[in-house]
């Protein structure tokens, strides 16, 4: 029996007639509800007797879809674009692929941890090691996520650029998207409109096709990591350090251990979040892989480009080689890609944010019942794209910078996370074996050794 | 004892260490004020909770509710090792948020912008 197959005893699918009782008597609130209705059709599907797996895998996806898909966002897809397009087939397509088996390692234990504890990161930090840490945390998390999110805001400029629509309208246009999403209430509608949306980062895959990449040498280039590339090393570290922060950043832990706990996930739902998890890990690496051929015409044809972020740029270079289809579908996956991170990762913050004081931090509550939690995603996310719109702003900088900064911020937050998960008061048995904890110890020993590397060749260069 | 212990033992308390009390967060918990456009775009069965909340209550565990998070974790102490990497790595990420700043400014001066 698969742990999709699990039926539980208690699994009734009719509600039995109790007898009416007030919620207040009862000490439930609004959020508790609404988290109780989740659970009771996630009840409902393991008694069914026909597609259980199925339907459970619907009601139960949702966090490691949306983080994985939401870390696809508009400086990792430039990124493995940058990468297709100035080294083409070889050494660095594995390089783009492989951080996504890294991060699936980590968002494994956050989906886990937010299953069995039932409380966010943030909160687990500042409650197991006090203020001190807890302050230091949320001060990577507040840094790393405001220049992410004004990284998604370059990106979904330079997407609706290629549309000739103005930075400011596009801008503004993504905020009001953002504040309609967080308008809906309930986590559960949130969740699925998130989905929808992520669902355009497939557009990536056409426009991969679309540049007819030669399959053999993409096979031949995942195996044996050749050509290597030629370049100066720091060019190259550079790279290499930016698509990993494009792939393992720290906000992926705060977002999907919150999400898990928002959407009411429990102890026995974690063999479907693996699930949930590995399906937005591999739809994820898929679509990275996707950006970075759909660039490599301009390698093949030896075009130097060079990113101006104004006004589709990269989309409009590609024109001529996967034409006015694949273009358009790659400035759409690049407007897409920005907007949903710019929404799971402002979410991010006020969860963390709602955590660390504790204050109401569900999207269960409504906007009235809630408000210094939406104030807070919705004023991160508003000067974020302010940001992007002073003119002569270092765009540039700015993603150069994001991607790297996430890479070298990741360690320690992978330590608070080693040592939250292996804490068996707060984890019980679903502590991390042996084999979990040395796969997240070789990801935060690779993460210092590529963050020493470029320290290296930053000061020698 | 384990978390899915309690959890099997019959629900009492929620899973994790000893407990302390917090003070009560700044929502209006305790309270029910369901707006009805909810029920329309939740999973099915969302609208029978409110005339049942026994049943909500069954559906969730002990320490998933609100009321039930008011209560904290303790304190873990910190191992004199755990500490000094804790320590390690802040200075590192310190160091290496400097040489950001290093590569940002030369990126910038050799670009022009």
């Amino acid at each position: 029996m698969t742990p999709l197959d699990e039926n539980p005893a208690d699994a009734d699918i009719d509600l039995p007639p109790l007898p009416s009782a007030s919620p207040e008597a009862s000490g439930l609130t609004h959020e508790d509800l609404d988290r109780a209705a989740d659970r009771l059709a996630i009840r409902r599907a393991r008694a069914a007797r026909r597609l259980r797996p199925l339907w459970l895998l619907w009601l139960l996806v949702g966090p490691g879809v949306l983080v994985f898909l939401g870390e696809n966002d508009a400086p990792s897809m430039l990124s493995y674009a940058t990468t297709g397009a100035r080294y083409g087939l070889g050494f660095f397509l594995p390089v783009v692929a492989l951080p996504f088996a890294m991060a699936f390692v980590i968002q494994e234990i956050a989906m886990r941890l937010g299953a069995v504890t039932h409380r966010g990161h943030a909160e687990l930090i500042f409650d197991r090691f006090g203020t001190f840490w807890g302050g230091f945390a949320m001060a990577d998390l507040v840094l790393g996520n405001f220049l992410t999110l004004a990284t998604e805001f370059v990106g979904i400029r330079a997407g609706a650029g290629y549309f000739g629509i103005r930075p400011g309208v596009a801008v503004g246009c993504a905020l009001a998207i953002l504040f309609a999403v967080m308008l809906t209430g309930r986590y559960w509608t949130w969740e699925r409109l998130a989905l929808g949306l992520a669902a355009f980062n497939l557009l990536f895959i056409p426009a991969a096709l679309l540049a007819h990449p030669p399959w053999h040498e993409v096979g031949h280039a995942l195996l044996t990591w050749t050509p290597l590339p030629h370049g100066r090393p720091l060019d190259l570290i550079v790279l290499i350090v930016s698509d990993l922060g494009a792939t393992v950043t720290p906000w992926m832990i705060f977002f999907q251990q919150s999400a898990v706990v928002d959407k009411g996930e429990q102890p026995r739902d974690i063999a479907v979040g693996r699930v949930d998890t590995m399906l937005g890990m591999v739809l994820a690496a898929v679509c990275g892989l996707g950006a970075a051929l759909a660039a490599t015409p301009l390698f093949v044809h030896g075009l130097r480009y060079s990113a101006a972020f104004e006004n589709g740029d990269f989309a409009q270079a590609l024109r001529p080689w996967i034409g006015n289809l694949g273009a358009t579908l790659f400035a759409l996956g690049l407007l897409e890609a920005g907007l949903l991170a710019a929404i799971t990762i402002s979410t991010s913050s006020a969860y963390a944010f709602g955590e660390a004081l504790q204050v109401g931090h569900s999207l269960n509550w409504p906007l009235r019942k809630a408000w210094p939690f939406y104030l807070v995603l919705l004023g991160s996310a508003g000067l974020a794209g302010g940001l992007v719109l002073i003119p002569r702003m270092p765009l540039v900088a700015i993603v150069l910078i994001v991607n790297v900064l996430a890479a070298l911020e990741m360690p320690p937050a992978l330590i608070f996370l080693l040592l939250l998960v292996n804490d068996r008061e707060l984890m019980g048995d679903q502590v991390n074996s042996f084999g979990q904890n040395f796969a997240a110890i070789a990801v935060a020993a690779i993460l210092v050794l590529c963050g020493l590397a470029f320290a290296v060749a930053t000061l020698a260069s | 004892m384990t978390p899915k212990e309690k959890h099997e033992e019959g629900k009492k308390v929620g899973p994790g260490p000893e407990r302390v009390e917090a003070p009560a967060p700044s929502l209006g918990r305790g309270t029910l004020q369901r707006a009805p456009t909810h029920v329309g775009t939740a999973p099915p069965g969302a609208g029978d909770l409110d005339r049942q909340p026994e049943l909500a209550a069954e559906l969730l565990e002990p320490d998933q509710t609100v009321a039930a998070k008011r209560a904290r974790f303790g304190r873990k102490p910190l191992s004199r090792w755990e500490r000094g990497l804790l320590w390690a790595l802040r200075i590192y990420v310190v160091a290496m948020q400097i040489i950001v700043v290093i590569t940002v400014i030369r990126a910038l001066h050799g670009t022009g912008k």
